[in-house]
């Protein structure tokens, strides 16, 4: 062979030379379907693995929302007070979480800082409490 | 085919043998019905379209995986178990050739992407030298040249991108078309012209820097 000769490279069949070394020879029809029936099971998993965290999230998210609007309705407990025309209340209705209501009433109309504080808890609830 | 090897004068105009099977002018018939039958789960079917195509697939893998045998192999059965899945989806009315090195070529570029290590490596120039070594398994003068040039345009390959190097094997030894990969790679005619113009370029420019020429 002449060095000519040596220097070249025929692409088409070295491409295919090369192609064919490398590959495998034979094709391992078991293996493919063990493998194809294998795989819905995992897909399965996924989806069912997807599924519960997302129903987990939802839940928790829901269980959030409840929470906040719970915690937002006990700030409001006091529906309203008797006497409109006092700076203070005398008498305050309030209604538990579970719906039952019942009336408090203050001894003093002074500015006692149990009164006070029963304006300022009215006050900063009278947005959703009336 | 010949009158896509037409469209490019640059390019090599071999049409090889057997490579009418599946073609612009469309599939073999008998490949279609077994396609048909084993889309219903005829696994016999299955296995007779898959022997008619095996040179086929194998070697468009291993060229999309740059010869690469472990990767080629891993390419090859991937290949056969998507096809095996999705046969049923396969539409009669596209073409079944276009259909199977579509999912190919998917799976050969997973598998080289989840073995990303394997193409870490760039070959140097100078590592050529290497591959001048004497293979265990050629005989003569010959088969050792023979395979010391393969071994260099195998290492000349990885230069290439993987979708470039899988389009020059259909183009240069399965003899599909300009406008047949075009459709194939949902590519402009003349992406698909410039595209395999580089690639033998740079193909070409590799290996003349180690003294061969690419005929």
């Amino acid at each position: 062979m002449s060095s000519a000769e040596k220097k070249t490279i025929g692409l088409k069949a070295a491409l295919r030379d090369g192609a064919m070394a490398s590959a495998p020879s034979f094709p391992d029809f078991a293996e493919v379907y063990r493998k194809a029936e294998q795989r819905p099971h995992r897909v399965r998993r996924a989806v069912l693995s997807t599924a519960i965290v997302a129903v987990a999230a939802a839940a928790s998210f829901w269980v959030g929302i409840y929470w906040n609007n719970r915690s937002s309705r006990d700030g409001a407990l006091i529906d309203s007070w008797s006497s409109s025309s006092s700076s203070a209340p005398t008498a305050v209705s309030v209604s538990t979480s579970g719906g039952e209501q019942s009336q408090v009433v203050l001894a003093s109309t002074q500015s006692t800082a149990v009164n006070l504080f029963v304006q300022d808890l009215w006050e900063s609830s009278s947005n959703v409490g009336q | 085919m010949s009158a896509g090897k037409k469209e490019s004068g640059r390019l090599t105009p071999a049409t090889p043998k057997g490579a009418s099977d599946s073609t612009a002018a469309g599939d073999d018939p008998f490949d279609l019905e077994l396609a048909a039958e084993a889309s219903r789960g005829d696994k016999g079917a299955f296995e007779r379209l898959m022997w008619r195509w095996w040179d086929r697939i194998r070697g468009y893998c291993a060229a999309f995986v740059a010869f690469d045998p472990e990767l080629a192999e891993e390419a090859a059965q991937e290949s056969l178990i998507r096809i095996y899945k999705a046969l049923p989806r396969w539409r009669r009315d596209s073409p079944l050739g276009g259909y199977l090195y579509g999912i190919c070529r998917t799976a050969s570029a997973d598998v080289m992407r989840t073995n990303a290590r394997h193409h870490a490596h760039s070959v140097q120039v100078g590592e050529f030298e290497a591959f001048s070594l004497e293979s265990p398994h050629a005989t003569g003068e010959a088969d050792v040249l023979r395979e010391e040039a393969n071994r260099m345009l195998s290492a000349a390959m990885q230069e290439l991108e993987p979708v470039d190097r899988s389009m020059l094997y259909l183009h240069e030894v399965e003899g599909k078309g300009l406008s047949e990969l075009g459709k194939m790679y949902n590519l402009p005619l003349g992406t698909v012209k410039s595209r395999l113009f580089r690639a033998r370029d740079k193909l070409g420019s590799l290996l003349k820097e180690m003294g061969y020429e690419l005929s």
